[in-house]
């Protein structure tokens, strides 16, 4: 069902999205085209506004476009169902939100179990869990819930959880916004790890230029439209 | 259903422990109400029935036609002793007591007293050893106190008004059937009180013997009174009362028909058992509704999330769902444990129902009985059950639109910062 296209995770041809309040309408994708190749490590940049969370949630299938074509992990999106683009999101892509990642109700170890269990992943999921938590560093935290947490400790457990079941493609959206200087360079250090050693895809949106430093790939949103595309060097 | 769904939607309910409190304060204080007040209801109206079906009333009556509305002495009914032999026969017959009432003055029999003063009164002739089990009207007397030839048992407020004692003698002046004045004196062999209202405010007691012999009533009684041995198959009792030779003539009674005002009151108890019912489903309706939708609706962004992830909305319905059910069940299970002990501690000692509805005085008199105020309640099993039930389906129903709300959700709630 999912076809590789030639390691083409993402395209976008003239992706438009219109938010509509009743008579009132609010485009806020204007025609983006765009290409993520598997491995990319990918930043989404722009002033507030601009549509970052709009292309995120339109390539996370979380929402429907308004017009264009957009496919991912080989899938038309446009002919998806909620119940099939929440199957697509379940067993191939991972989340990171910028806040409320994880239920409050359930340890770190939990957390990731539930994403695993909602996966059909059987008793071992507990385990793995651990395992997942353990190889990220975050074995101390296991057994606490998102409260007894710091802002930067639960922003890496919500990417453990994230990338628990090895997703094809991890999506974050402003992930390090609350946090501050040093935590934010800790998430993207993690991020950038789990690509190099896993080879899995990130796309993170983010305003906050030390964040970009860290990324491949850079491409710039301005009012709906993308205005920069451009390779990278790292730091 | 799987367990972590259990473990969220349990420790859910721990996240705002004063609003569960409330919820669960709410079921529990509803459960607790139905299981008390209906204990209470269910043990009067059993005390109730018990009277009403016991040896003072029986579960069938014989009198003459008539006789219940005049009470006249000539209404009675003749030729006792086949009649009692008739009813004998029948199988389902357990006991037959045959009385006599008869209006007659009583007065202090002492010597060089006087003038002495008379107060009405009524000459009852009973069946002593059946009078004397339990729920009779001598029940509880010893076997020296009872009345023999001679000798006579004051009901407790006519001794009082006559100032006598057991020991003493009264005079008692009656008439026979044919209105002829009759006349003895008697000894007090001791007072009774309670069960029949007549008996303690009027009652001079005596053996049916010696009142068929004072007042000339060879072989007659009033009223014949019939125990089967179930008080549910009184009617064909009657019935076959009805049908024998010797008894062609009376007016044959189950005790529903000679008290039907008791029996519409026991009726009675099924509504107040509803009505405390309906009372439980509002205050578990409130306490779960209220709980649940502050509970789901500032929770929106998880479930946000949680759809995010690709979790499925039935599985949001069935969190959220038995999140409420458990609520519901917590309270039912504190109110039913509070209810049932209370129940059960008042069911050993007994409640002065009297006292607290502020009525001084241990009895009450209804319907010609009398009647303790002290009620000794009894747990009905049935309606902690019904309790259980009402709460469960109001657990669900109050999660149904919280659940469809959340359920309805948009994933992308939970990206919106
Ligand atoms: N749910 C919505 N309804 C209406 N307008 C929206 C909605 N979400 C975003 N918008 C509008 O779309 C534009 C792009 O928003 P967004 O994608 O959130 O930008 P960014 O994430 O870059 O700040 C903005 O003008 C915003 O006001
Ligand atoms: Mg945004």
């Amino acid at each position: 069902m999912i076809g590789n296209d030639g390691n083409l995770l993402v395209s976008a041809r003239g992706l438009t999205k219109v938010y509509r309040l009743g008579a009132i309408e609010a485009p806020a994708l204007l025609g983006v085209d765009l290409e993520v190749k598997s491995g990319e490590f990918v930043s989404i940049v722009g002033p507030s506004g601009s549509g970052k969370t709009t292309l995120l949630n339109l390539i996370g299938a979380l929402d429907s476009a308004t017009g264009g074509e957009l496919r991912v992990l080989g899938q038309d999106l446009s002919g998806l169902n909620r119940r099939e683009r929440a199957e697509l999101r379940l067993k191939y892509l991972g989340f990171v939100f910028q806040s409320y990642n994880l239920i409050p109700v359930l340890t770190a170890r939990e957390n990731v179990e539930f994403v695993l269990e909602l996966q059909g992943v059987g008793r071992e999921r507990s385990a793995r869990a651990g395992e997942v938590l353990n190889e990220l560093g975050l074995s101390e935290f296991a057994d606490r819930r998102p409260l007894e947490m710091s802002g930067g400790q639960q922003q890496r457990v919500a990417v453990a959880r994230a990338v628990a079941s090895s997703p094809k493609l991890v999506l974050a959206d402003e992930p390090t916004a609350n946090l501050d200087g040093e935590n934010a360079e800790i998430l993207l250090h993690m991020m950038r790890r789990l690509r190099d050693e896993y080879g899995m895809t990130f796309i993170f949106s983010t305003h906050d230029p030390r964040v970009v430093e860290h990324a491949e790939r850079v491409i710039t949103l301005t009012d709906g439209r993308v205005a920069k595309d451009e390779r990278h060097a790292p730091a | 259903m799987r367990f972590s769904t259990l473990k969220i939607a349990w420790r859910n309910l721990g996240r705002n422990r004063r609003r569960t409190l409330l919820g669960v304060s709410a079921i529990a204080l509803g459960q607790f109400t139905l299981i008390t007040v209906n204990g209470l209801n269910a043990g009067y109206f059993e005390s109730m029935l018990r009277i009403v079906t016991g040896p003072l009333i029986g579960h069938v009556q014989v009198h003459q036609r008539g006789w219940r509305e005049e009470r006249a002495v000539d209404q009675y009914i003749d030729n006792l002793g086949r009649a009692e032999s008739e009813i004998k026969t029948l199988p389902e017959v357990q006991s037959v007591s045959a009385r006599i009432f008869s209006p007659a003055l009583g007065a202090a029999g002492e010597p060089g007293r006087e003038p002495a003063e008379a107060e009405m009164a009524m000459v009852v002739g009973v069946d002593v050893p059946v009078e004397n089990r339990e729920g009779g009207i001598l029940a509880s007397l010893p076997a020296e106190d009872l009345p023999g030839p001679g000798s006579v048992v004051l009901g407790k407020v006519l001794a009082q008004r006559l100032k006598l004692t057991p020991g003493k003698t009264v005079a008692v002046i009656g008439q026979d059937a044919d209105g002829f004045p009759v006349s003895n004196i008697f000894l007090v062999k001791s007072l009774v009180k309670g069960g029949n209202e007549i008996v303690s405010r009027l009652g001079i007691v005596m053996p049916l013997k010696e009142a068929q012999d004072f007042l000339v009533l060879p072989d007659k009684a009033h009223e014949i009174v019939i125990l089967g041995n179930d008080y549910r198959k009184a009617g064909e009792l009657a019935d076959r009362i009805k049908s024998l030779p010797g008894l062609k003539d009376a007016e044959i009674l189950t005790w529903k028909e000679a008290f039907p005002v008791i029996v519409r009151m026991i009726g009675m108890k099924t509504w107040t058992d509803l009505i405390f019912l309906a009372i439980l489903f509002i205050a578990a309706a409130a306490g779960i509704a209220n709980t649940m939708m502050m509970s789901t609706f500032e929770r929106t962004r998880e479930f946000g999330m949680l759809l995010a992830l690709g979790t499925r909305p039935g599985r949001l319905v069935r969190m959220i769902t038995l999140e409420s059910v458990i609520l519901g069940l917590v309270g039912v299970a504190v109110g039913s444990i509070l209810g049932a002990a209370v129940v059960y501690l008042t069911s050993q000692t007994g409640i002065d129902y009297g006292a607290l509805s502020g009525i001084r005085g241990q009895e009450i008199n209804f319907q010609g009985l009398t009647l303790s105020y002290i009620v000794y309640p009894k747990l009905e099993f049935r309606n902690v059950l019904f309790g259980v039930g009402a709460v469960m389906v109001t657990a669900f129903l109050a999660s149904f639109w919280p659940a469809f709300l959340a359920a309805r959700l948009e994933p992308t709630e939970a990206v919106r910062a």
